[in-house]
């Protein structure tokens, strides 16, 4: 809502010739130095969208995003971009989860699990479907999905389990490969607003204005380009950008939390240089945009999720956490324009790479009202972590 | 403790002029311990201590896995009912002897020894015999199967050599001079409550901070300001106002310790009128603990004893909301009528007694914000904060109380049966519910984890419905450590068990 309130101040008076910006040409840069220009998006495109996206409520966004204006495509591609990064996180650490169960189970005292081997097969199989029999009829609904390209029914079968049985004890299981499916769809709901079948083909991605970057990890459209270019997992764009390394920052130390951080340091370094120089180059009404919207913060946050995932699929999971415990605005503890759900989902992912399982849990429980489909990982994460539990003898203390 | 602060900020300030070389790491805790002694372990306080003093035979490693310290390894028998458990050679004690395996057999002894009274005695009941075989050799016989023992076997080791008998006492010399074989060893206690403590030179591994001191900041409000001026290297938990303050800052780093924490008001379930449930629970729905929260910091209401991200959590139990009707009802079918401003019975007035120790972290401004909510609606408050001496003395011994206000932290096993069976040595409030004692029980015993779940879930909804307690929140909770304190990895509970590959620069 604070974006709608800072709209109404955009667009009051004109930019004072600047003296022109010695920091890379950004979304930061023209939203700051141009707010026209950001008023202008506002208006070519549904402003309810970006409300939503500011908000870190890509959902709402993907909606709001409604039309056949090759801008709001691009737009809505981003909201669905989102929401395909934090399904595939998820999704990833589902198929994680179960395979941890299944090698826990097998030392479980009073035997294993007769079920993980089936539970583990499922899992194993969530990218392609093939051999995911344990899923039984909601294998269908994951097929209908991918090919529809429409979540809705695998989405209202989301908080059943997929089995349910009551001997020895009551036991459920739920779809490992639900957050799969999800991230395959809204990939997929992208790439066609983006007249494209693979990410490396999106080019008419990075030929939009600022749809195409606002609030985004990558700076500019050629930072965009380069990265589509080098087929980078789509979770890690931008995060070896040339024109963010060119701020300032050290090389990356791969395993090296330390060296992380280190990181951290130099781009808020970076940053702070830049935020003091626009404030004093820039227009009243960009300085305005830039304060009221916390813009820096917001790529700051970005490029560290990108870092993270950098991190996090070179299996250094403790490098990831410097990362993203960095780029958690602890004052907030839920999902909103200060911590994005992409945020808590990899913090879940890197706590769990770092054996913290039940820290995990942590980690996701603020994606519970926003995306409550997150019930079974949560559920199944909980068995996992009782399950590593249940050979130790438990500690309290006070205060 | 304002008069403290000046001398700790000039400190600060040579610091920074370069002024010294050797600099301790310093950490600040509410409260210093008053003993250490991990046989009578209560606080949080205490643990962090023992973590930097003392050592299990196995420990956990950043993966949060057992793995040896005290102990090479262990041979588990066939049939899952004893192991021989190796220990390591050349590891000494902090006063020059040798660690040996008549150590490992004094500490299970005088845990399970009646007359230590040991708060840890639990951590160890699963053993029933100590075979010393020799020196570095001893063997463990269960009292039934174990899969993987080593995940019991992190209780800190004492030395036996330093005690006449395993009837320990919590008054012994030890309290005051404690030997351990861990990375540091106490040098001192100083007169303005802090404890220092030197890198232990024989220790068995490595360590790379010369020097720790634990200094006692009972004003949690200076305690980020000390941080900040450099007169501390380590806060182990922030207050939540303080964190936008810290995280602002350059110089400091946050990590998250979540300690499975949760406040409560825990009521004297076996002392009149709180015998009463409908008492208790008409209490509890004339508190309004959104408003409690807000001006503590960030942190969520929890229903029950578990916190909400826990698996045990059983979120089907709904918060209970301010509802003066009801309450109202409850306390007439009670006995109690509302004459004048409160409410009485047999012409006293409903009163409840609460106490809080004085140096938990805003327990002040919680009471007195209670306080102001019950008298709002008839009922008399009487506040008590107590030291920690006169506490231990109060509420776990004598359990003297109308009511606390208090925390519970849990390691990751989140277990509550201390808490919540009627023989659990932490149940103060003399809470018994015996299908919650059957329940936790069999929590106990399963090696199901879906059914333990189950089982405590249960417990949760059964515990709320009786209101032995008024369950508050959970807080976000932060440790904040100087940037110059390098390979910092913190311990999800006991903060310091990886402290010895910490740098200082």
């Amino acid at each position: 809502m604070r974006l709608l309130a800072v709209l109404l101040l955009v667009g009051c008076g004109s930019a004072p010739e600047a003296t022109g910006p010695t920091l890379p040409e950004s979304w930061l840069e023209a939203v700051i130095r141009e707010p026209a220009r950001f008023e202008q998006l506002l208006v070519q495109t549904p402003r309810e969208g970006w409300v939503a996206l500011h908000a870190h409520d890509a959902t709402t966004a993907y909606d709001a995003f409604d039309g056949p204006n090759p801008a709001v495509r691009r737009a809505r591609a981003r909201a669905a971009w989102e929401l395909g990064r934090v399904h595939e996180v998820l999704g990833s650490l589902h198929v994680e989860v179960e395979r941890a169960y299944h090698t826990e189970s097998a030392k479980r005292p009073g035997g294993a699990d007769a079920e993980a081997p089936a539970h583990l097969a499922a899992a194993n199989a969530c990218e392609d479907l093939a051999g995911a029999d344990a899923l039984g009829e909601r294998l269908s609904a994951h097929r209908a999905a991918r090919e529809s390209a429409d979540p809705t029914a695998l989405l209202e079968q989301a908080s059943r389990p997929v089995q349910r049985s009551s001997e020895p004890a009551a036991h459920t299981w739920f779809d490992p490969c639900l957050h799969t499916s999800l991230a395959h769809v809204w990939d997929q709901r992208a790439l066609v607003d983006l007249d494209a079948t693979r990410w490396s083909e999106a080019s008419a991605w990075a030929d939009g204005e600022l749809e195409s970057t606002l609030f985004a990890a990558w700076l500019d459209r050629t930072d965009l380009r380069r990265t589509l270019d080098a087929e980078r997992s789509p979770g890690s764009f931008a995060a070896m950008s040339p024109a963010t390394r060119a701020l300032g920052l050290p090389d990356r130390v791969p395993g090296d939390p330390d060296a992380a951080r280190a990181e951290v340091r130099a781009l808020d370094e970076a940053l702070d240089t830049w935020r003091e120089r626009l404030a004093i180059e820039a227009p009243a009404e960009g300085a305005t945009l830039q304060g009221e919207l916390g813009l820096f913060a917001r790529f700051r946050q970005e490029w560290l999720l990108a870092r993270a995932t950098w991190a996090l699929e070179e299996g250094e999971a403790l490098e990831a956490l410097a990362l993203l415990e960095a780029a958690r605005d602890v004052t907030a503890r839920d999902v909103g324009p200060a911590n994005s759900p992409r945020l808590f989902a990899l913090l879940a992912a890197a706590r769990f790479g770092a054996g913290r399982e039940r820290e995990a849990l942590d980690a996701l429980h603020p994606l519970s009202e926003p995306f409550p489909e997150i019930l079974g990982l949560r559920e199944r994460l909980g068995d996992l972590t009782v399950l590593r539990g249940l050979t130790r003898t438990g500690d309290s203390k006070e205060n | 403790m304002r008069r403290h602060l000046m001398p700790w900020m000039l400190g600060g300030a040579l610091l920074l002029a370069g002024a010294t070389t050797a600099e301790p790491l310093r950490y600040a805790e509410d409260r210093a311990p008053p003993i250490v002694n991990p046989l009578f372990t209560t606080t949080m306080s205490e643990a962090r201590l023992a973590e930097l003093v003392f050592e299990g035979l196995f420990t956990d490693d950043a993966k949060l896995s057992s793995t040896p310290r005290l102990a090479t390894g262990l041979d588990l028998a066939e049939d899952r009912m004893s192991a021989v458990v190796r220990l390591k050679p050349g590891v000494t004690w902090q006063d020059g002897e040798s660690f040996t395996a008549e150590d490992v057999a004094f500490t299970v002894a005088a845990m399970k020894e009646e007359s230590t009274a040991s708060t840890e005695r639990g951590r160890v009941q699963f053993i029933q015999e100590v075979e010393v075989i020799d020196d570095l050799t001893v063997k463990l016989t269960f009292e039934r199967e174990e899969y993987a023992p080593e995940d019991k076997l992190h209780f800190k080791v004492l030395p036996a050599h330093r005690f006449e008998g395993t009837a320990v006492k919590r008054s012994d010399a030890f309290r005051t001079q404690p030997i351990g074989t861990g990375p540091y060893r106490v040098k001192r206690f100083n007169d303005d409550n802090s404890i220092t403590l030197a890198k232990f030179d024989q220790y068995h591994d490595s360590t790379r901070i010369d020097e720790i001191t634990m200094r006692e900041v009972a004003d949690k409000n200076y305690q980020s300001k000390l941080l900040l001026y450099e007169s501390l290297e380590a806060l182990v938990r922030v207050l939540p106002r303080d964190l936008a303050t810290l995280q602002a800052d350059r110089k400091v780093e946050l990590y998250p310790y979540q300690t499975n924490s949760w406040w409560y008001v825990g009521f004297q379930n076996n002392r009149a009128p709180f015998d009463d449930e409908r008492v208790r629970e008409a209490l509890t729905l004339l508190v309004d603990i959104d408003a409690l929260l807000a001006p503590i910091g960030t942190g969520e209401v929890v229903s029950g004893p578990f916190v909400t991200s826990s698996p045990y959590y059983n979120h089907e139990v709904k918060r209970p909301k301010p509802d003066a009707r009801k309450a109202a009802e409850l306390l007439t079918a009670a006995g109690f009528a509302k004459s004048g401003d409160y409410w009485s019975r047999d012409g006293k007035p409903l009163t409840l007694k609460l106490t809080a120790q004085e140096n938990l972290e805003t327990a002040q401004d919680v009471v007195i914000a209670l306080q102001s909510q019950l008298q709002s609606q008839g009922i008399k408050v009487e506040p008590t904060f107590l030291g920690t001496a006169e506490w231990k003395a109060k509420v776990w011994r004598e359990r003297d109380f109308d009511a606390v206000l208090s925390q519970w932290s849990f390691d990751r096993s989140e277990d509550v049966t201390e808490q919540f069976h009627s023989e659990g040595k932490f149940n103060f409030g003399h809470y018994a519910n015996a299908e919650v004692d059957a329940l936790l029980d069999q929590a106990k015993d399963t090696s199901d984890p879906q059914a333990k779940k189950a089982l405590l879930r249960e417990v949760h909804a059964k515990v709320a419905d009786d209101h032995p307690m008024i369950f508050l929140w959970t807080l976000d909770s932060y440790s904040a450590i100087s940037r110059r304190v390098r390979k910092v990895v913190i311990h999800p509970f006991y903060f310091f068990t990886w402290s010895r590959e910490w740098e200082l620069k």
